[in-house]
Formats: structure tokens, C-alpha cells, sequence
């Protein structure tokens, strides 16, 4: 028997075992998946792909406007600056969320075992919290004038600030707490890779001389890289995909308007569905590229 | 100087936390008294009928007991119906109208904002009361005449029923106490120039900053300038061509009126202490002095500061006596009622007693906004309810003067943001108002494009 026909034996031989060994109740569930996602996102989403397409307003029959709400995103203030409020969220807060949880974790990881978790479970516990109770809280902190830190600021000796009536100050408010309600989850994460490494190495690094600022430079944040590459990447959609801080918690003007908040006026209260979906196209736009290059970043320092 | 050790950093960080958050709440005591929100009532069944009517209102306290008190009315008369009416919170219940009707699954009994309604078809939305009430003329002599006015109708038809409004802008709130405090009568101010002047003299500075506001138009800005407009005998909106046009020497001089309020030689309100976002909740803490949010504001302001509110006064240039009082709050039914003629009977038998005068003198023992029924207050038991006297005399001075420009921009917030941008000194005026009609005009057209004008 040739070399070939002795493969293409082989290989049917495997296509048949493959085959005995599908599971019907696998196939099943696979289908029910399938079904599920395709109900849940595959449909929402051409449909908002076919709306981006429509003037409509839920009540009217759509009708047909072409690319025409295309070329008005291009050519629309308010969308450039919902984006640019966007970006300017999005990389402060992961900035400033990424170093704080980073911080937290490495203090923690310094800890005595038993002050680990006491120091894990208190910063945890804004992300157990309610959002809306957590917004609520905060905007009576921020209240001008009789405002609970305000009041701190004042007995310091220092001025009141204006903070959610400033246009300048209102979306670091925003910063601030949503950097608190989730510095938890993140230095948890952070907290469990620092624990993976290998203590023989850091032990090494201490014998030839290395304090902990350098060990975090030359080996903690390397191994991390992978932790790092993950939280960039849920931070950034979840950052932009943020509502109800901004809705609750708005600043005057546009200061605190968002994709998010702008796509949801102009569908909710606009009424204006159509562009509204072209809105949001844009956003799954900007998301799915800012993760390519994320990902591609990491492939290529990986590599 | 010691060297911190770990243990010592612990202990100073973990004192000093509990310092500064013990510190921060203690001294908050009177914080308690600032309202809270709370979550949403669960809804409340009344009946055990066969015919099941599903109610939806406005989580706002007299709405509710309204709504609750002519379900439970009928039901106690004998009707064979279930009732459900549910509370649900303002941004929450405009959020889900519309979607709601468009799926078919709306309440039967709405409570709703003409505003909501302006950018689509509102035959399409709910059922033609036409004749179900009794005729249009009937009720135009029942109800103040302009509040059946607020909606273009296709062909003249009633699709909703007023009820009531806070009417923003078109009435001044006032805290009675400081006013008294000064000697300023506030019924003696006759024009805007008035209220100003007294604005001014109510206004505190305390070490350059501002801690009382003599006088804040933040929550009104854009429907005072169309007001002012209208005043001066201008026009911002062109019914038959659908555009917008704020950008005029009279929308100029509206615009800079509001910026010498907070900018001007003498600022009567400061963005340091109050935005159109916080007015209310500075008001409540006894910050502002006068304010335009609404005559429902004077039900619901803590006591002490003896809230009252007169019609907004007009300029003293004045060349047409109106006032523009944004939205009122209506009823309407699902039109899918206009298939089940038992159910519809029961809807619009529940929705007569809403409006009925037993009803809405009771409303009055709650509510300090002005009522859309004429004559309810022609009735002398208006006179004995807390805030009858005040609805009466506001409604009777304001409802004859109010206009409406019938537009089709269902949110007006972004020309609202334009003005405060403007008075924030951001942009100049010239450019908000460019910026406010170019939004304005492209939701109209928009708008009108669908409706199919």
C-alpha cells in the first residue's frame, strides 16, 4: 500500500471517529448558543445597521434616507464633541484606574496575610455596591455649597469648589468615582497576578540588590503585561460604553456628554432612531479599531 | 524625624481616613432635610373585576394619589374593572412611551407631556377623543382655551386632555421669607426690570463669592428668550415653513438680558452655586432668593421659606402680553381601545373622574401648579385647599396669556445648552443662538419629514 493511500485510509478513518464521537445534547446546546447569540446581537445588530439607513421615530413608517445620516455624523458638532468627551474619559480614567489598582495591589501584596484580605474586602467594596446607590452618593459629596467635601474644604480653610456646576470640573467628578467604584475589581486582578509570580525570582532580584521599585520596573510589570493587555481592553469598552454615570451625574453644557449619552438623546428623547443608530455604528467603529490595535500592540511585544 | 514604618503609615492612613470621613458627616446634620431619591412606589392594584386597566403616572406624590384616588372612585361605584397604577419616574416613563406604543404594550390611562409628543404623528400615538368627552367646543369652555393649543392636530382633533403644569417660566417663585426680610413686596413687582432690581438688592456676597442668588433664570433660559421674543413683538418660529430663527436682534437682546444676571455689574446668580442641573435643590437650601422653575415648586419647598410665585412680569417694553410656559401634563388613551368598546367605556369613564372637579380640588391640597380646567375654579371650594388660592389666582393671570409656537422638536435641551454656554461666557451670544437654530432646524426638519408636512 502506497504512502498516500495509507493517509487518505488515516484520514477517513479519523473523519469517521470524529463523527461517532458528536454529542446530539453538544450539538444541541451549540445550536441553542448559536440561536441565542444570533437573537441577542446578530440581529439587533443589522437591524441597527438597516435603522442607521431610516429617519424613524418608532411610531412613523421609516423612511429611506440613504447615507444621508452618515455624512451628518462627519459633518456634526455635537457628535465630535460627545467623542472628544469620550476620549478624553476614557484614557484619564484607565490612566488613572490602571495605576491606582496596580498601586493598591502591590501595597496589598506587601501586606501581612490577614491585613491582605481586610485591605481587599474594603476596597471591594464600592464594586458590591449599587451603581445608582454609588452615583447617588457622590453627587452629595459634589453638592456646591453644603456638599460633604466642600464642607472638608472649607474647614481646611480651603475655597469651595463648584464641581458638577463647572464645566471644567464636572467630568473629573466623574473620573473620580467611577476610578473608586471600580479600583476593587481591578487591584483584585492585579493582586492575583502579582501572587503568580514566582517568589525564587523576586527573592533573586532582593539577593543581587533589587528594592521593590526596581522589581516592579524590571520584572512585576513585564510578567503582568498579559493583566495589563486585558484590563486596557475591558476598561476602553466599558469606558465608552458608560451611561448611567453621565446621565446621573451630568455636568453643565456639554462637558459630560458622551457617545453613549448622545446616542441615547437623540433616540429617547429626540426621537430621532435612525441617526441615533448611526451614532451608534460610529462607536462599534471606534471600539472595534481601538481593540485591533490593542490587540495587535500586544501580539506584537508578545512576539 | 522618625522614619514611617509600615505599621505606622497604617495606623496614621486608617486614622486619619476615619477622621475625615467622621468629620465630613457629622457636621452634615441638617443634610437630612434635602429631599432623597427613592426608588420607584410598586405599582397598586384597586379592584377585582374582570375588565383589567393599567394606569401610568409620573412618580410625582399628587399625581399618584390622583391617579389612585379616581381608580379606587370607580371601582368603588361598582364597576366591574382591575386597576393598575403604576408609578413610574419621570426620564423613565418619557423613555418608554413611545417605544411602548409602538409595540403595543402601553399603559391604557397615560399621563404624559406634550413635549414628548411634537416630533411624530400624534394620531398615530393615541386614541381620538373626539365626541368621547363631549365636543371640542364643550371643552373649550370647560378648560383654559390655550391648553388645548399646545399640539398641531391633524384636522382639529383632541387626542389628549389637559390636566395640569408647573408652567416654567411663566411664573416667578419667590422665598417669602427673604422678601419679607428685605421689604420687598414681590406683588408690587409689575415688569422684568422690577424683579431684577429686586434680584439685586436680595443677592449675598460673602468674601467675593455669591451665597445667596437674589435672582436665577438658569432652569428657564431658553423659554425666556423665547418669551421675551414674543414680548417685544418678534418671532422665533415660522409655523408654516417649520423654521427656527432665534438668531435675531430681539433673541440678542434676550440672550444678553440673562448674561447681566449672572456676568452683569451686579450678578444676581453664580454658576459657583447653582446650574440649571442643582437650581432646585439650591433653592431648598434657602440659597436662592427667586427662581423660574415652576409654580409646582411652591408645594414641594421646605416651609420655613414661605414660597409663593406671581406671574413671571414682563418687560417693560412690552408689546404683546404673553407668557410661554414650555409644556403641560396631559392624559390621553391607548388607541387600542378604540377595538374594546367595554374597556374603552371604563377608560374614559376613570379619565372624567381624573378630571373632575372632586378630583382636582383635591389635587390642590397637594399640588401648587396651575390646573387646566377653568371651571374648577369657579368653584368656592377652591378657596380652602392649601394651595387652591394660589393655583387659582396663578392660573387666571397666566392660561389667557400663555402661546405656544406648535413646533416639532420633541427635545430642546441642546438650544437650552447653547444659551447656558452663552451666559457661561464660553461662546458668544451671536454663536449660541446660530448654534440653537442650526440644531433647532435640522430636528424640525427632520421632524416634519416624517410626519409628512
Amino acid at each position: 500500500m502506497s504512502a498516500i493511500s495509507i493517509r487518505k485510509v488515516q484520514s477517513a478513518r479519523s473523519r469517521s471517529h470524529a463523527a461517532r464521537n458528536v454529542s446530539t445534547m453538544g450539538v444541541v446546546v451549540a445550536l441553542f448558543l448559536i440561536a441565542y447569540y444570533a437573537l441577542v446581537f446578530i440581529v439587533p445588530f443589522y437591524r441597527a445597521i438597516w435603522l442607521s439607513f431610516q429617519n424613524w421615530d418608532f411610531i412613523v413608517d421609516p423612511i429611506y434616507v440613504g447615507m444621508r445620516n452618515y455624512d451628518h455624523v462627519i459633518h456634526d458638532d455635537y457628535f465630535w464633541q460627545a467623542a472628544k468627551v469620550t476620549l478624553v474619559f476614557s484614557v484619564a480614567e484607565i490612566s488613572i484606574a490602571l495605576i491606582c489598582a496596580f498601586g493598591v495591589a502591590l501595597g496589598i501584596h506587601q501586606l501581612p496575610h490577614v491585613l491582605q484580605r481586610f485591605y481587599l474586602g474594603l476596597f471591594y467594596i464600592p464594586v458590591v455596591v449599587p451603581g445608582i446607590v454609588s452615583i447617588l452618593l457622590w453627587r452629595w459629596l459634589y453638592l456646591p455649597g453644603d456638599g460633604v467635601i466642600n464642607g472638608v474644604l472649607s474647614r481646611f480653610g480651603l475655597p469651595v469648589q463648584p464641581f458638577l456646576n463647572s464645566t471644567s470640573q464636572a467630568l473629573w467628578c466623574i473620573i473620580a468615582m467611577v476610578v473608586w467604584a471600580n479600583l476593587g475589581g481591578a487591584a483584585i486582578i492585579f493582586f492575583a497576578g502579582i501572587n503568580e509570580i514566582s517568589i525564587d525570582l523576586l527573592e533573586a532580584a532582593k539577593l543581587d540588590g533589587a528594592g521593590l521599585w526596581r522589581q516592579t520596573i524590571n520584572i512585576i510589570i513585564p510578567l503582568l503585561r498579559p493583566i495589563f493587555f486585558y484590563q486596557v481592553v475591558v476598561s476602553v469598552i466599558g469606558t465608552v460604553q458608560m451611561f448611567e454615570q453621565f446621565y446621573l451625574l451630568s455636568g453643565p453644557g456639554f462637558s459630560t456628554r458622551t457617545l453613549a449619552v448622545y446616542t441615547y438623546e437623540l433616540g429617547f428623547k429626540t426621537l430621532n432612531l435612525g441617526y441615533g443608530a448611526t451614532v451608534s455604528i460610529f462607536i462599534f467603529l471606534f471600539l472595534l479599531a481601538a481593540t485591533v490595535i490593542q490587540v495587535q500592540r500586544f501580539m506584537t511585544k508578545q512576539s | 524625624m522618625r522614619n514611617l514604618n509600615r505599621r505606622h503609615f497604617l495606623k496614621t492612613t486608617t486614622a486619619t481616613s476615619a477622621a475625615m470621613l467622621g468629620y465630613g458627616t457629622g457636621m452634615r446634620g441638617a443634610f437630612a432635610q434635602d429631599p432623597t431619591p427613592v426608588p420607584t412606589e410598586e405599582p397598586t392594584l384597586i379592584g377585582e373585576g374582570g375588565t383589567e386597566i393599567t394606569m401610568w403616572v409620573q412618580d410625582f406624590g399628587p399625581l399618584v394619589d390622583s391617579f389612585r384616588k379616581s381608580a379606587e372612585a370607580y371601582v368603588a361605584a361598582g364597576n366591574d374593572v382591575k386597576v393598575t397604577v403604576q408609578p413610574i419616574a419621570f426620564g423613565d416613563l418619557l423613555a418608554k412611551m413611545l417605544p411602548s406604543i409602538a409595540a403595543g404594550n402601553e399603559a391604557d390611562i397615560m399621563l404624559g407631556y406634550t413635549d414628548w409628543y411634537v416630533a411624530t404623528d400624534i394620531s398615530r400615538l393615541f386614541l381620538n377623543l373626539d365626541g368621547l368627552l363631549g365636543s371640542k367646543e364643550e371643552l373649550e369652555s370647560t378648560l383654559f382655551p390655550s391648553t388645548l393649543s399646545t399640539i398641531a392636530m391633524p384636522e382639529g382633533s383632541i387626542y389628549y386632555l389637559p390636566y395640569l403644569a408647573g408652567v416654567r417660566s411663566a411664573i416667578t417663585t419667590y422665598n417669602g421669607a427673604m422678601y419679607e426680610a428685605q421689604g420687598i413686596d414681590p406683588e408690587s413687582l409689575a415688569t422684568w426690570e422690577d424683579l431684577v432690581e429686586a434680584g439685586k438688592q436680595l443677592t449675598v456676597m460673602d468674601g467675593g463669592a455669591m451665597s445667596v442668588a437674589g435672582l436665577s433664570p438658569l432652569s428657564a433660559s431658553l423659554s425666556m428668550v423665547k418669551t421675551w421674543i414674543w414680548q417685544v413683538g418678534g418671532d422665533f418660529y415660522n409655523q408654516e415653513s417649520g423654521e427656527w430663527k432665534l438668531s435675531s436682534p430681539e433673541g440678542e437682546a434676550a440672550v444678553q438680558r440673562l448674561v447681566e444676571l449672572v456676568s452683569g455689574d451686579q450678578p444676581t446668580v453664580s454658576y459657583d452655586l447653582a446650574s440649571s442641573a442643582t437650581e432646585f435643590e439650591v433653592w431648598n437650601q434657602g440659597k436662592i432668593a427667586t427662581h423660574l422653575n415652576g409654580a409646582f415648586t411652591i408645594g414641594v419647598t421646605p416651609e420655613e421659606l414661605r414660597a409663593g410665585g406671581i406671574p413671571t412680569p414682563t418687560l417693560a417694553e412690552m408689546v404683546n402680553d404673553v407668557l410661554y410656559p414650555e409644556h403641560i401634563a396631559v392624559v390621553t388613551l391607548s388607541r387600542r381601545l378604540a377595538d374594546n368598546d367595554e374597556k374603552r367605556n371604563h377608560c374614559v369613564a376613570i379619565a372624567k373622574g381624573l378630571l373632575s372637579a372632586d378630583a382636582l380640588i383635591d389635587v390642590t391640597n397637594q399640588y401648587s401648579g396651575l390646573i387646566c380646567s377653568k371651571a374648577l375654579y369657579d368653584d368656592p371650594r377652591i378657596e380652602e385647599t392649601i394651595y387652591g388660592p394660589v393655583s387659582k389666582r396663578l392660573a387666571q393671570a397666566v392660561w389667557p396669556r400663555c402661546q405656544w409656537p406648535r413646533d416639532h422638536v420633541a427635545n430642546q435641551d441642546p438650544a437650552k445648552t447653547e444659551i447656558d454656554r452663552a451666559l457661561r461666557g464660553e461662546i458668544s451670544i451671536q454663536e449660541a443662538l446660530s448654534n440653537a437654530d442650526s440644531y433647532l432646524n435640522d430636528q424640525e426638519s427632520q421632524a416634519r419629514e416624517r410626519i409628512g408636512l
